[in-house]
């Protein structure tokens, strides 16, 4: 009804303003020193996550931020800050596995327990906190790389799957078929590892067939 | 595969219920990491990274440049100029990949934009860029100037346009002009950089010696861009100096205007211990 006392250009300049309202404002970037600040110590935890041992943590948290630098910073977008430097820190992670001699994986995990601290636990909760950490970072070492960073994103970073699958470039249901193949492999390789300690803990149910989706 | 995401397996009732236990467990653990050190040597290898790229590129630029004169040298005199366009687009290239961070990855399409910022404060990229354009007018006599930010693309088509033999050297120079503008934050982030290392390799043996050296780093660069830092180092100084009620004050002070910073939890701690000391001491 306002369109007809209004003039054609009239009408086009509005729904033009209209559409620019409607698109998403000008993406805020972050600068690398401000990303640093906030997330290194994610980056530290999650490299430690994908098996990275920690006298390399220090070196891969660097080559991590660098890059970072080099990609102008982080720009606000479906990606999120931690899932982007995430999806870095897999690509860095996966270079530095195939330049440098492959260490023994449990030396590996004996080194990052040992580095691991649980805030505000009893010698007990420690121990206990300790062996599960053990089980979950060696059921983790079952999984290739990529998997295993999508995993961690996801079920202990707590990362949205869209913001994976933009940090990554992939399609989201690339991410649901990663996390469905790295959830299944994840808890196979964890029961066995209960099994093998002798663990009385339950079980609990088997995983229906299309858990995980 | 157009399904939902799937529950986190922390949430999903029909997972085990040990693994659950185990995957909780694992996210309360933190792995320790020291950010100040971290960024102290993040900064230094900014410096480096920078450098590098600036000398990767001038070795790009003199070898694409010899290329192009031999090549120029080996053929008819028919195909001399083609050959010299030739060169100086390749050494172009070349030194554009480079000044982007020297990885010539298949994404990199996506960071021209950031290649004229190569400062880390994207945000505050505009005064940093401010000097840009001169030093590239400056370079470029023959050419009209495009947009500072575009300059490193921008060169690529005109060497076609005015190529003369050898001149295209000194052209596809201009590359290097906004890594050059590094410099000048560089300089000034040194010395805080250095007195930021110093305070901490100083903490654990020698901590009044590292208090000092943050005191002084405060008098020299105030609230500079390792202030916090430099200030949790100071709290944590002071507390291994058995000055608990001075940490404690400029801990509470630290935490109420950094209640984000990595170095919280390590500054909590200290208010802890010093609280604890105050409630055992008699008096």
């Amino acid at each position: 009804m306002k369109d007809s006392c209004l003039g054609k250009h009239q009408v086009e300049d509005g729904r033009r303003a209209h559409r620019r309202a409607q698109e998403p404002s000008a993406p805020t970037r972050i600068g690398v020193e401000a990303l640093f600040r906030a997330h290194a110590p994610f980056v530290a935890a999650f490299l430690g996550r994908l098996g990275i041992p920690p006298s390399d943590v220090d070196d891969l948290v660097q080559e991590v931020f660098l890059v970072a630098h080099r990609k102008g910073g982080y720009e606000s977008g479906p990606a999120k800050p931690r899932s982007w430097l995430g999806a870095i820190a897999v690509r860095v992670a996966s270079s530095r596995r195939r330049s440098a001699h492959r260490r023994k994986e449990v030396a590996v995990e004996d080194e990052q327990l040992e580095a691991v601290v649980f805030p505000g636990a009893t010698p007990a909760e420690r121990y206990q906190a300790r062996e599960a950490l053990g089980r979950v970072q060696q059921a983790l070492q079952s999984l290739d790389l990529e998997h295993r960073g999508v995993f961690v994103l996801y079920e202990l970073e707590g990362e949205s799957c869209q913001a994976i699958a933009a940090s990554f470039g992939i399609p989201v249901g690339t991410v649901y078929s990663r996390l469905h193949h790295a959830r299944r492999r994840f808890t196979a390789s964890h029961r066995a590892l209960l099994a093998a300690d002798g663990a009385d803990a339950p079980l609990g149910p088997p995983l229906p067939a299309g858990e995980g989706r | 595969m157009t399904k939902g995401p799937p529950p986190r397996l922390l949430d999903d009732p029909t997972a085990p219920h040990a693994l659950r236990e185990d995957l909780a467990q694992a996210m309360r653990a933190e792995m320790p990491y020291d950010t100040a050190t971290g960024f102290a040597s993040l900064a230094t290898a900014l410096e480096s990274d920078s450098a590098v790229a600036s000398q990767s590129a001038e070795t790009a630029v003199a070898s694409g440049a010899k290329a192009g004169a031999k090549l120029a040298a080996s053929v008819p005199l028919a195909v001399k100029l083609a050959a010299g366009v030739t060169g100086v687009a390749l050494a172009t290239t070349l030194a554009t990949t480079l000044m982007l961070g020297g990885d010539a990855t298949p994404d990199r399409p996506q960071s021209p934009p950031a290649a004229p910022a190569p400062t880390d404060q994207a945000t505050a990229a505009p005064p940093q860029e401010a000097p840009t354009p001169p030093a590239v007018t400056a370079t470029s006599p023959s050419t009209n100037a495009g947009p500072s930010n575009q300059q490193p693309r921008a060169a690529k088509p005109e060497p076609a346009s005015n190529a003369h033999n050898g001149h295209g050297a000194v052209r596809i120079r201009r590359p290097k002009r906004p890594v050059h503008a590094d410099k000048t934050p560089r300089g000034a982030r040194s010395p805080e950089t250095a007195n930021l290392a110093r305070v901490k390799r100083l903490l654990e043996a020698r901590p009044g010696a590292a208090l000092r050296a943050a005191e002084a780093g405060h008098r020299r660069f105030g609230h500079g861009m390792f202030y916090p830092e430099r200030e949790a180092l100071a709290i944590l100084a002071l507390a291994a100096l058995d000055r608990g009620s001075e940490a404690a004050t400029r801990g509470r002070r630290f935490l109420a205007q950094h209640p984000d910073h990595p170095m919280r939890k390590r500054v909590r701690t200290v208010l802890q211990e010093a609280g604890a000391a105050e409630d055992e001491e008699p008096r």
